[in-house]
C-alpha cells in the first residue's frame, strides 16, 4: 500500500510517540530534577502552609506516577491548569493570547530567511568559484553567528533611534490594534479593511522579522547553492541547454529540482526559528510566547511555565509532521 | 624561533585548500579570546566591577570602548567576561561529549532495541529548540554558572550522539572491523581501538561547530538573566544591561559585547567549517 494516503496516515500516527517522548522529557526536567519545583521557584520566603497548599494544588504531593498520568491527561484534554498569578486565568487561554504574536513573527521571519537564502544561494551557484561565491559563503557563516539581541539592537539603533524610521519595540501602537479574528494583526487588519492598523502592524514587524530572517538565512544560502550546483551539473540541464532552452527556463527547472533539500532544511530550522523567536521577542518587547515564558519564569508562575514548554513541544511535533507531509507531496519516492 | 617553527609545521600539515584559511582565521580569533581570558588581570586596564570614570562616556583614549551606566570600563568588562563565556561553553561541551560520544558509539555498534530507544529519545530532544530547553532547565535549577553548564550540556548531548552513531554505523561495516572480529577481538576492543580513532576527525568538527552554537546559547541565556547577576561581567548579560540606554543613543554599551559574541562564535564556526572542508573537500565544480 505504497500510496501517499498510507504515508500520511502512518506519519500522523508516529507523531503520538514523538509527542509522548517530548512530554516525558519536559515532565522529567520540571519534576524529577532534585528538589521540588515549587520550592525552587517560589523560594524559601513563603510560609510552609502556603507552600503546601500550592504543592497540593499543582498535584506535587501525589506519587510521581500519578502526577505523570494527570499531567498527560491534562495535556491531551487541553487543560494546562491555572496560572499562579494575576487573576489566575487558565494557562491555555493565556497561551492563546500570546501565540498569534509568535506565529506572526515566525511566519515573516521564516519567509524572509527563505527568500534571502534562495536569492543569495542562487547568485552564489550561478557565479560559482568567483568572488561573489566566496562572499556569499562568508555571508552564510557570519549570518549564522550573529547574536540575535545584538543584531536586533543594532537595527533598532540605526532604523529606530538614528533614522527614526521604524518603531523599536512592541507589536502595534497602543490602542491601534485591529479587531481580533485570527490574532494575527496583519491578517486581521486586512480582513477588517483597517489599513491604518495594517501599516502600523507591518512597520512594527519589519525590524524583528528582518533580525530573525537574516540570522536564519545563512543555512539556506549554503544548501541552495550546493544543491543548485549539483542540479546544474546533471544531464537533463545539459540536455535543456543543448536543445536551446532559454537560460531563465533552465534556472526555473534547476530551482524546482534543488528545492526538495530546502524543504528538509525548513523542518530542521524550525527549532532554531522558535529559539531565535524567544530572543527576538525579548529584544523587541514583542508580546509572544517567548516573552510570556521569560516573564512567567521571573514571576515564578510554575503552571504557566510548564504550560508554555508543553505547548512548544506539541507545536514542534506538529510542525515536523507537516514538513514531512509536504516533503512526501514534493518527492514521490518518499513512501512507507 | 621555536614557536615560529612550530607554527610553520602546523601550517604545512594542513592541506592547501580553502578550508585551511578558514581554520587559520578561526584559530587566531579563538586564541586571542583564550589569551584574554587567561591573562585578564594583565590585559584589562581597569577593575571590571568598579567605576573608573564618568558614566556613559563614549569610546576615548582612556576608555577604548567607553564606559557603562555605572562608569565602569567596558573593555575591562569584556576582557573579564570572556572568562565566563569560555568556561561555561567549554565545560558544557566537555560534559556533552563525555555522555554523547560513548552512548552514540555503543548505540551504533550494537544496534537493536537499545539503539532504537536511544535514537528516538535523542531525536526528540534534538527536535526541541535548544535555547528553550536550556531555559527550562535553567529556570528549574535557578540562575548560576554551574546550572548554566548543566543546561547547555543537556542541549548538545544529542548533537554528539547523532553524529557519532551515524559514523559508527558506517565504520563498523568496513573490512578492517570485520577482520578484527575474525581474529577474535572483543567488542570493547573493536570500539576503542578500531572504531574510536576513526571518529576523531568527525568529533573535532562536531565539537567546533557545536561550541560555535553553544556560545550563542550561552549568550542568550546570559542575556535573559539565567547565568550571572550584577556586577559579574558576561557578554550576553552586558547586552541586557545596555538595552535600556539604547533609545538615548548610547551605542557603545551594546555594540562591543555583542561583537565579541559574534567573533568568538565565528572563530569556532570557521575552525569547524574549514576542517570539514579539509576532510571532505568540495568537488571541483
Amino acid at each position: 500500500m505504497a500510496s501517499l494516503k498510507a504515508y500520511i496516515i502512518t506519519r500522523s500516527l508516529l507523531v503520538i510517540p514523538t509527542i509522548l517522548i517530548l512530554l516525558t522529557i519536559v515532565f522529567f526536567i520540571l519534576r524529577i530534577i532534585p528538589g521540588d519545583p515549587i520550592t525552587a521557584m517560589v523560594g524559601q520566603k513563603v510560609p510552609p502552609e502556603v507552600l503546601e497548599k500550592l504543592r497540593h494544588e499543582v498535584g506535587l504531593d501525589k506519587p510521581i506516577y500519578i502526577q505523570y498520568i494527570d499531567y498527560l491527561k491534562g495535556v491531551f484534554t487541553g487543560n494546562l491548569g491555572r496560572s499562579m498569578i494575576w487573576g489566575r486565568r487558565p494557562v491555555i487561554e493565556e497561551i492563546m493570547d500570546h501565540f498569534p504574536a509568535t506565529l506572526e513573527l515566525t511566519i515573516f521571519g521564516f519567509a524572509i530567511s527563505v527568500l534571502l537564502g534562495l536569492l543569495t544561494g542562487a547568485i552564489a551557484a550561478f557565479r560559482r568559484g568567483g568572488k561573489i561565491d566566496t562572499s556569499m559563503r562568508i555571508y552564510s557563516i557570519v549570518a549564522y553567528t550573529l547574536f540575535i539581541p545584538w543584531f536586533g539592537m543594532l537595527l533598532q539603533m540605526f532604523f529606530g533611534v538614528y533614522l527614526k524610521l521604524l518603531p523599536i519595540g512592541g507589536r502595534i501602537t497602543p490602542g491601534n490594534a485591529p479587531q481580533t479574528i485570527t490574532g494575527l494583526y496583519v491578517i486581521d487588519s486586512i480582513l477588517t479593511l483597517n489599513f491604518n492598523a495594517l501599516i502600523d502592524a507591518l512597520s512594527h514587524l519589519v525590524l524583528p522579522s528582518l533580525t530573525l530572517g537574516i540570522v536564519l538565512s545563512g543555512a539556506y544560502t549554503r544548501i541552495v547553492r550546493n544543491n543548485l550546483i549539483d542540479v546544474l551539473n546533471q544531464d537533463f540541464i545539459t540536455a535543456y541547454r543543448a536543445r536551446g532552452v532559454g537560460e531563465w527556463k533552465v534556472i526555473k527547472h534547476a530551482m524546482k529540482n534543488a528545492f526538495i533539500p530546502v524543504v528538509t532544511l525548513m523542518g530542521l530550522q524550525f527549532a532554531i526559528l522558535l529559539a531565535g523567536a524567544v530572543l527576538t521577542e525579548t529584544t523587541f518587547s514583542w508580546p509572544g510566547m517567548g516573552t510570556f515564558l521569560i516573564e512567567r519564569i521571573e514571576y515564578r508562575d510554575y503552571t504557566a511555565v510548564q504550560g508554555a514548554i508543553v505547548f512548544y513541544a506539541v507545536f514542534v511535533a506538529v510542525i515536523s509532521l507537516i514538513v514531512d507531509i509536504i516533503y512526501a507531496l514534493l518527492d514521490p519516492r518518499i513512501r512507507y | 624561533m621555536e614557536v615560529k617553527n612550530l607554527a610553520t609545521t602546523i601550517f604545512s600539515i594542513i592541506p592547501k585548500t580553502e578550508g585551511r584559511y578558514m581554520v587559520m582565521v578561526g584559530l587566531a580569533i579563538v586564541s586571542v579570546v583564550i589569551v584574554m581570558a587567561i591573562f585578564a588581570p594583565f590585559i584589562a586596564p581597569y577593575d571590571p566591577i568598579k567605576s573608573s570614570g564618568n558614566a556613559l562616556q563614549p569610546p576615548s583614549l582612556e576608555h577604548i570602548m567607553g564606559t557603562d551606566n555605572l562608569g565602569r570600563d567596558i573593555f575591562s568588562r569584556i576582557v573579564y567576561g570572556s572568562r565566563v563565556v569560555l568556561s561555561v561553553v567549554l565545560s558544557a561541551a566537555f560534559v556533552s561529549m563525555i555522555i554523547g560520544v560513548p552512548l552514540g558509539l555503543v548505540s551504533g555498534y550494537y544496534g537493536g532495541k537499545l539503539d532504537r530507544a536511544l535514537s528516538m529519545l535523542m531525536d526528540s530532544m534534538y527536535a526541541f529548540p535548544g535555547l528553550i530547553l536550556a531555559i527550562a532547565i535553567a529556570a528549574v535549577l535557578g540562575p548560576s554558572v554551574l546550572n548554566a553548564i548543566v543546561a547547555i550540556s543537556v542541549v548538545y548531548i544529542p548533537t554528539y550522539f547523532r553524529m557519532i552513531r551515524g559514523q559508527t554505523l558506517s565504520i563498523k561495516a568496513q573490512l578492517f572491523v570485520e577482520a578484527a572480529k575474525a581474529i577474535g577481538a572483543t567488542d570493547s576492543r573493536i570500539m576503542l581501538k578500531y572504531i574510536f580513532p576513526n571518529l576523531i576527525p568527525t568529533l573535532v568538527v562536531v565539537f567546533s561547530l557545536s561550541v560555535a552554537d553553544a556560545i550563542l546559547t550561552e549568550a542568550g541565556l546570559s542575556f535573559l538573566g539565567f547565568i550571572v547577576s550584577a556586577p559579574t561581567p558576561d557578554w550576553g548579560f552586558e547586552l541586557a544591561s545596555g538595552r535600556p540606554y539604547l533609545p538615548a543613543g548610547y551605542w557603545w554599551m551594546i555594540t562591543f559585547p555583542g561583537l565579541m559574541v559574534m567573533l568568538l562564535s565565528l572563530g569556532f564556526a570557521l575552525i569547524g567549517e574549514g576542517l570539514s572542508e579539509i576532510y571532505a573537500p568540495r568537488r571541483e565544480r
